[in-house]
């Protein structure tokens, strides 16, 4: 058990990280094959929007006071009920149809004890929807327009915004009570009891006013003689219709602007509407708007506008909603792919980046098929060794290697044999002159006794520091030299008296004393 | 295990590597080089994969054969390929104690074994004294290009042997001619025992085979051979097995002549009735026979003890506490009556101090302690040196035999009993202070 808590543990993961790059490639390719999610950008006065030109602000304000209803599709009319019924529309992008008119006012008639149109629009999309209900009101979807000084028609065409002049007339319009307020671009309208004029000709505002049909005819108002509607109120068979001809003063631009005439003039409108009944239900159209599908090349320009535009709000509103498109693949990826495969072939064109590439992928897949494999040498198994136990072991490892040499010491341990046995045979000590007589009579050559004894006294005497001379000598083969004679001398006393030290390379010879 | 890649394995994967590398800059019709070569690649793994299983199912069965040292050793192992497919290029290499040395057969070569057969593997070895292992193999498998080879696998088990030393005959003969010719062993009283007394008449409890037959034809009277009552000894021998008394050529190292001495002293012990034991020791264990017993059953203990000797891995010094172990070991075994210990060991320095507190403890028991040492240098190894570093190296063993002379010496100045000769001449002295000391029993 210790065994195994002491063994080092292996991580290792179910996943393994090949799998995983796998999975994320498989599904980035998916992804670029599916495509980005495109987002709709409202376009317009629709409630749904933040931007400028829509109206959210406006829900968020009627939200306060009413029950308020958005109406991206007509499923939404089911839920809608209460005494009073106000159905409104700002500016719609798309004309109502007949059939669709008529819908709404016949839920919304269904459902509600009295039903109430608002229409503020500049064009005549709404116009169907005042046909449903009967109305006599029609929005003519002109413009009006107010210029300084006078127009002459080239016969090419009006081309009005070049003229001096603005779109932005001064209209009264009396809901509850007056209100003065600054029109964008509106139109004039038919019909009914007309509630709302363009203000002539003042101090304030001097010039002329003009009516730019839409066939381009222009036509100019006779000040003092006629006046121009701009809102018109009617009931028609219990439904009462209030048209406003601009949409322009219920949007986010105007209500979040620090102009406060148009908020009271909306709070105005809805009261009226409403008769000051909190239980008033107010469905705001948001079905008439599209939605803008940005594809990714739309979604960066747009972002772009919107960023030109200085608007910090719209330019967050629309960089959140592109910001999808921007992040996947397939906006980054194809073009990526397509930009390093250029680059690379590009690149292959120099032969040298080309070894160079080449040499690198080469190493790049060795590396991958060596990665987490062992490698060794392809060396034969090793052999079992055979040994002989030798308690010089190290010692002939050591003279092998020539790693020892011989010293004066060594000379001494040898020349003390030599003396020892000297003692325990003649007792005398070697360099005894004594012994040199038992020497001679040893070895039975007295001139090489005398010569091998005063070499080998001398040495031991110079090994000892008794003396200086010889003053140049090699150790080694001194010892070597006196090794030999010792080991011919202890040879000779065992022949002689079978004595106590005997030296000998080989086995014992049997019978051997030692 | 994984499987290795060969260097040879690695070039291939170096090129393997090139070729795709090209096949993806240059041109792609080389992937179907690629492949070729991948594939071959895949192969040769998959050969060593599949044969490292067919390894696993291998049956390896070994045994042996011996009696003592003087004889061979014989070992033998069969490898049965059970699965009906061939295994190519298996790399074996035969595992065994570093101390033994094999005379015949192949320790390490390349088997092929085919399906459903069997191979058989011969070693033979020079037999020596003590416990010794062999086996298993080491084996390696590698693919027909060697790009692969598995990890070193082990087949087959550990052979344990047990190996007792030889009795040299000559020796025991010379035993009992040199004892009785100096008398040694006389007790001059008949009774229980080997040598012949005299011949005397034919009493109903004889035994038949004692009848002298001879005697009978000649005189027409019955008459029986009588023995000599041997006499009696105890005798305790403590063999030291440290990794230097292993010093020496094959079966010539200190001790292996030392439990040789011993066998036959033993053996001529045995037959004489004596009682003995034995203590063997080394730096990591301590055997012994148990207490002294008589004739063959102590003569067997002893073989059996010598037999189970392991040679130690590393050489180190015996510590204080194995002495101790020796000495209790001892104390346990020795009778009340005086007794012969026999040490054989070396007198190097490290042991001296022991050796005296061991025998000074003893011999205050009443029992004659010997310490049997032989010159260790005698038995030390020359032939592999060169000639011209001969001299360098007997000046050098020269300052270790001076090491274990003066342990001698200094050994003798302490009172110890030293006995410091060759292996024969200490089986004689041993006997001689035996049957020199032995008491005669009247009967």
């Amino acid at each position: 058990m210790s065994t195994l808590l002491s063994e080092k543990v292996k991580k290792s993961s179910y996943i393994s990280r090949t799998l995983l790059v796998l999975t994320l490639l498989i599904g980035l390719i998916a992804l670029v094959e599916k495509g980005p999610l495109v987002p709709g950008i409202p376009v317009g006065a629709s409630p749904i929007s933040p931007l400028p030109l829509g109206t959210l602000r406006l829900f968020e304000l009627l939200s306060r006071n009413y029950t308020v209803y958005m109406v991206l599709d007509y499923n939404k009319l089911d839920s809608i009920n209460g005494e009073i019924c106000v159905f409104t529309t700002v500016s719609p992008e798309k004309p109502f149809t007949i059939e669709e008119s008529l819908e709404i006012v016949n839920n919304l008639k269904s459902k509600c004890r009295r039903v109430k149109l608002l229409i503020a629009d500049e064009t005549v999309n709404s116009n169907n929807l005042l046909v449903a209900v009967n109305s006599s009101i029609r929005v003519n979807g002109d413009r009006i327009l107010v210029v300084f000084g006078v127009i002459l028609n080239s016969g090419f065409g009006p081309l009005p915004i070049e003229y001096p002049g603005y779109y932005y007339p001064k209209a009264i319009i009396h809901v509850i009570k007056d209100h003065s307020l600054t029109l964008d671009k509106a139109s004039s309208v038919t019909g009914g009891v007309q509630v709302g004029y363009v203000q002539m000709e003042d101090e304030v505002h001097p010039g002329a006013v003009y009516l730019l049909k839409p066939s381009g005819e222009l036509i100019q108002v006779r000040s003092g003689v006629e006046r121009v509607a701009v809102a018109s109120h009617e009931v028609v068979n219990e439904t009462e219709v209030l048209v406003i001809g601009d949409g322009s003063i219920f949007l986010n631009q105007v209500l979040d602007s620090n102009r406060t005439e148009y908020r009271v003039f909306v709070e105005d409108v809805f009261q009226y509407l409403c008769e000051g009944r909190v239980d008033c239900t107010i469905a705001l159209d948001a079905v008439h708007y599209p939605a803008v599908s940005l594809n990714t090349s739309d979604a960066l320009s747009y972002l772009a506008s919107q960023a030109m535009k200085g608007d910090i709000r719209s330019t967050l509103y629309t960089a959140v909603l592109v910001s999808p498109i921007i992040l996947h693949p397939s906006t980054w990826l194809p073009p990526l792919l397509v930009s390093a495969t250029d680059a690379y072939l590009s690149l292959l064109g120099f032969p040298m980046v080309k070894n160079l590439f080449l040499l690198a992928l080469m190493l790049f897949i060795y590396d991958l098929f060596l990665r987490n494999k062992t490698t060794a040498r392809d060396n034969r198994l090793e052999e079992q060794r055979e040994e002989e136990i030798g308690i010089f072991a190290e010692l002939r490892k050591d003279v092998f290697a020539r790693k020892i040499k011989l010293t004066p010491r060594d000379y001494i341990s040898v020349y003390s044999v030599l003396d020892e046995v000297a003692q325990l045979l003649w007792s005398a000590r070697f360099e005894d002159p004594v012994s040199l007589e038992k020497l001679g009579e040893l070895l039975g050559d007295r001139e090489r006794a005398v010569k091998t004894w005063t070499w080998s006294v001398k040495l031991y005497m110079k090994a000892s520091g008794r003396r200086r001379l010889p003053i140049v000598l090699f150790w080694g083969r001194a010892v070597e030299k006196l090794f030999e004679f010792t080991s011919e001398f202890l040879e000779k006393l065992v022949d002689k008296y079978g004595a106590e030290y005997t030296w000998t390379s080989s086995l014992p010879r049997e019978g051997e004393r030692i | 295990m994984d499987i290795v890649i060969t260097q040879r394995g690695r070039a291939y994967l170096a090129l393997l590597a090139f070729t795709a590398s090209l096949a993806i800059i240059a041109d792609y019709r080389l992937l179907v080089v690629f492949s070729i070569l991948l594939s071959l690649y895949v192969s040769m793994k998959t050969y060593v994969e599949i044969a490292m299983g067919l390894i696993e199912d291998l049956v390896v069965e070994g045994s042996s054969s011996y009696t003592t040292e003087r004889e061979p050793l014989l070992v033998k192992y069969r490898i049965v390929n059970r699965s009906s497919h061939s295994i190519l290029l298996l790399e074996y290499s035969l595992e065994y104690e570093s101390t033994l040395m094999l005379i015949n057969g192949v320790k390490a070569g390349v088997l092929t074994i085919p399906g459903k057969t069997t191979v058989v593997l011969e070693f033979e070895f020079r037999a020596r004294t003590g416990l010794h292992w062999i086996g298993p193999f080491k084996v390696v498998i590698r693919d027909p290009l060697g790009l692969f080879k598995s990890p070193e696998l082990k087949i087959g088990s550990k052979l344990e042997l047990s190996i007792p030393p030889a009795i040299d005959p000559v020796i025991v003969r010379r035993l009992y001619a040199f004892t009785r010719s100096i008398g040694l062993v006389k007790t001059r009283t008949p009774g229980e025992g080997i040598e012949f007394y005299d011949i005397r008449e034919y009493r109903p409890v004889d035994e038949l085979k004692r009848i002298v037959w001879r005697v009978y034809a000649s005189s027409g009277r019955l008459a029986v051979w009588e023995a000599e009552r041997e006499s009696y000894q105890g005798i305790l021998y403590v063999l030291d097995a440290c990794r230097d008394m292993w010093t020496g050529p094959y079966n010539q190292s200190i001790f292996e002549q030392s439990a040789r001495v011993i066998a036959s002293i033993a053996r001529y012990a045995a037959r004489r009735g004596y009682a003995q034991s034995i203590i063997v020791f080394n730096e990591s264990q301590v055997l012994d026979s148990g207490k002294l017993a008589h004739g063959i059953i102590g003569y067997n203990r002893i073989m059996n003890v010598i037999a189970n000797t392991v040679i130690s891995e590393v050489n180190t010094t015996l510590h204080a506490k194995n002495w101790n172990q020796v000495l209790e070991k001892l104390l346990y075994m020795l009778p009340k009556e005086s007794t012969f210990i026999f040490i054989f060991t070396r007198t190097s320095s490290g042991r001296i101090d022991h050796l005296i507190h061991l025998a000074t403890k003893l011999r205050s028991l009443g029992h004659q302690v010997y310490v049997v040492t032989p010159i260790v240098t005698t038995y030390d190894i020359t032939r592999d040196l060169p000639q011209s570093l001969h001299g360098v190296y007997r000046a050098k063993q020269l300052l270790i035999l001076r090491e274990d002379l003066e342990g001698v010496i200094k050994l003798r100045q302490t009172g110890v009993r030293v006995i410091s000769m060759t292996p024969l001449h200490v089986a004689q002295k041993i006997v001689q202070l035996i049957e020199s000391t032995t008491p005669v029993h009247s009967s």
